[in-house]
């Protein structure tokens, strides 16, 4: 036995061997570089200063810099903010969604089209054609009841941007919950309706249970997704005023392009990256635990 | 089966011949304003002319220059031609990125040198595009910078705009003039955090304020009595009399308050005189001009032009030199003269377009423009002396990053997020490491 599985697999550790060669260059080298960068001091603006070796002294000088823990704030109350908003708007749209009602598909089409628009196309809309105090439909809005138009990018910056992100975000998580809705086979909708469960105790523990797992799909892939933003917030904000709507991948952007400071930025970008993995184990970890529980 | 490959080594064998006998075409790298657009849109005169095809890679402002910056700082060649500003040339010159214009300006034939006549270029901008004595751009469009008004709204106030405003004159009349209620702001003043957008304004306020970014010897001068005063009259005048969301408003923004009749009064590029006399405009023929107001230091307009330099490594010099001399000359400025008119020509270059009396009769603000230019301060910007030239900017490499970190403290501050001194001391400290790991403080 022992021995069929060890030649098993052994032929196909060597028939899929270039493949993994193959996937290995392509997704390792980007990271193998960038940590590389991360231990060098960098200044494409400045090539007389030349490239030299520094250590973690990048590291060092990001974990000592209070703005750049600051960002690291930003950056998880703007993920999980969203996150939570995305779900929670998610489940109600597509609740309603899952109901047949005259011109049903239309409103499908309607709530879903966000998702499909650009960034920064999204990003201009947004803050010129609607949020704008002196053009927008912000500004007509205020002026039919005689009140100050509201600064939404100057004053309230991670709150608009979190917005933002939600309002793009949401279609995402509304498609795949809408499609587990759907799967969940009308015989156990109609016996909880039969036993006498009314429509809010059939969403909670018929529905909700019964589409966890679609729920974890749109939480992880959210998760990921939400975490890297930077068109809506570079088209928008430009990570300010200030620092208020910075985020990881901004910054990088920022001291990237700005600073020309190849090195620290790498080192940012090393740390976007683990704490994105961090942030999926740990979500991966409770929901999990979370899922033994309901099954025990 | 022959027949298709004779057919196919022939058809080879033509193409191979066509492109050695065209020229190389040039790969310019420009930016998106108007006058660019216009200079695309006519570049045609100058392939019919030479034969020399043309690649435009046209970008806005921030990505033109973090495209081309990269293909020049990794040495990737990408673009023959690129477009600078006065801010990037001499750096780009000390980096060795854009060659040197001099050996090719000592090549060109005594009738071609006199026809381009490179002494007609203002000196103020020939000088900011010039390194250790060697130019290294061409000025394509220049500008300084100047107030903008209604004449309308200043007679019905009894107002009357000197020539030479101070800021106090300038946030008076601001006060009065302003009726958000009506939907009049009293100014108009970039807010939108970034060193070539809120800062070109507020870095020539600094300026005249008596302030400065750095001492003799590098050290930060945030600190100073001066740059608090500047930074608490910008939130001042912006916040009493300015527009709403200032910190969302750049220069098409206000361009946009501007020509829609929404703003009393614009202090901005002089290169914007052009579009507020515009068909376009709904304040064609209301808008006065007036220098740009001062409060220490005279002369406190910036200066600043786009211009055309030729990458180290373009392999196609003699060509994309022969652009640079067709877009700038004389004769360009007068096909855009006759073609599109006299008021959209490239302001801020030539001497000669000021004394053209069709210019002159098209642009009502050619004077002030001109004097603007010529009095602007790119060598000793500040009351007190400092190490770094530039009016709107410091020039060194380090200044992107730095400028970028002060408008977003600036605009932190304008919105409330950050006390004035919080944000002081941010930028104070930002500009000590700036200075200590670019090797400027000893």
């Amino acid at each position: 036995m022992n021995a069929t599985k060890v030649n098993r697999y052994g032929k196909v550790n060597a028939l899929v061997l270039p493949s993994i060669i193959l996937v290995a260059l392509i997704t390792q080298i980007p990271i193998l570089v960038t940590l590389g960068l991360s231990v060098v001091r960098w200044i494409i603006v400045r090539p007389d200063l030349r490239i030299n070796f520094v250590g973690i002294s990048n590291y060092i000088q990001l974990f000592t810099n209070p703005d750049f823990l600051w960002i690291i704030v930003n950056t998880i109350v703007m993920t999980v903010g969203s996150i939570v908003a995305c779900t929670v708007l998610g489940l109600v749209i597509s609740l309603t969604l899952n109901r047949q009602f005259p011109g049903v598909n239309i409103a499908r089409t309607i709530l879903i089209a966000p998702f499909f628009v650009m960034d920064a196309v999204a990003g201009i809309v947004w803050k010129t054609l609607m949020l704008h105090p002196s053009f927008g439909i912000n500004s007509i809005i205020c002026n039919l009841f005689g009140i100050t138009p509201v600064d939404f990018l100057g004053h309230h910056p991670m709150f608009t941007v979190i917005m933002l992100v939600v309002w793009q975000w949401t279609p995402f998580f509304v498609l795949i919950l809408l499609a587990g809705l759907q799967s969940i086979p009308e015989e156990i909708i109609e016996s909880a309706k039969m036993d006498g469960a009314g429509w809010l105790r059939t969403i909670l523990q018929i529905k909700i249970p019964a589409i966890a797992n679609h729920i974890e799909v749109a939480v992880m892939l959210g998760l990921i997704f939400i975490l890297k933003v930077f068109g809506l917030i570079y088209v928008t904000t430009a990570g300010g005023p200030g620092t208020a709507s910075t985020n990881l991948p901004f910054i990088v952007y920022r001291t990237g392009f700005y600073r020309w400071d190849v090195g620290r930025a790498a080192a940012m970008a090393v740390i976007t990256v683990i704490l994105t993995l961090v942030f999926i184990n740990l979500l991966f970890t409770f929901v999990r635990r979370k899922s033994k529980e309901v099954e025990a | 089966m022959k027949k298709s490959l004779l057919t196919a080594i022939s058809f080879a064998v033509v193409c191979a011949a066509g492109l050695a006998a065209g020229k190389a075409p040039l790969t310019i790298a420009t930016v998106n304003n108007s006058d660019m657009v216009i200079m695309q849109k006519y570049s045609s005169e100058f392939t019919a002319k030479t034969g020399i095809p043309l690649n435009f890679v046209v970008l806005p402002e921030n990505e033109l220059r973090q495209k081309v910056t990269e293909d020049v700082g990794l040495g990737a060649g990408k673009y023959d031609i690129v477009t600078i500003g006065t801010y990037d040339t001499p750096i780009w010159a000390a980096n060795k990125w854009v060659s040197s214009l001099e050996p090719m300006f000592k090549g060109m034939k005594p009738e071609e040198a006199k026809a381009y006549d490179r002494d007609d270029i203002l000196g103020p901008i020939r000088s900011a595009l010039s390194y250790n004595g060697g130019q290294y751009a061409i000025p394509f469009y220049g500008e300084s910078s100047m107030i903008f008004y209604r004449k309308d709204l200043f007679a019905a106030a009894g107002l009357k705009m000197p020539t030479n405003p101070t800021w106090d004159q300038i946030y008076g009349f601001a006060k009065k003039l302003n009726n958000p209620a009506k939907g009049q702001y009293g100014i108009a003043l970039r807010g939108l955090p970034g060193w070539g957008q809120n800062m070109a304004v507020f870095g020539s306020m600094i300026n005249t304020f008596g302030a400065r970014w750095f001492d003799m010897n590098w050290n930060p001068q945030f600190k100073s009595a001066e740059m608090k005063n500047v930074w608490e009259f910008y939130k001042k005048i912006i916040t009493e009399a300015g527009e709403p969301g200032a910190t969302t408003a750049g220069y098409t923004e206000c361009l946009a308050l501007t020509s829609s009749g929404k703003a009393a009064m614009w202090y901005d590029a002089t290169v914007s005189a052009g579009t507020l006399q515009g068909a376009d405009s709904k304040v064609k023929g209301k808008i006065g001009y007036a220098l740009a107001p001062t409060v220490k230091k005279a002369n406190a307009g910036w200066l600043w032009a786009w211009a055309l330099g030729i990458e180290s490594a373009s392999k196609n010099k003699d060509e994309a030199f022969q652009f640079l001399t067709w877009a700038t000359s004389k004769d360009y400025i007068n096909l855009i003269g006759t073609k599109v008119g006299w008021a959209q020509v490239p302001p801020g270059t030539r001497v000669s377009t000021y004394n053209n009396p069709k210019y002159k009769a098209a642009a009502d603000f050619a004077p002030l423009t001109l004097s603007s230019i010529k009095n602007a301060n790119y060598n000793t910007p500040t009351v007190d002396p400092v190490p770094y030239k530039g009016v709107q900017y410091v020039a060194i490499p380090e200044f992107q990053g730095l400028g970028e970190e002060v408008a977003q403290e600036l605009a932190a501050y304008l919105t409330g997020q950050k006390s004035v001194d919080a944000a002081l001391d941010a930028c104070q400290a930002d500009a000590l490491r700036m200075a200590k790991e670019g090797g400027y403080l000893k």
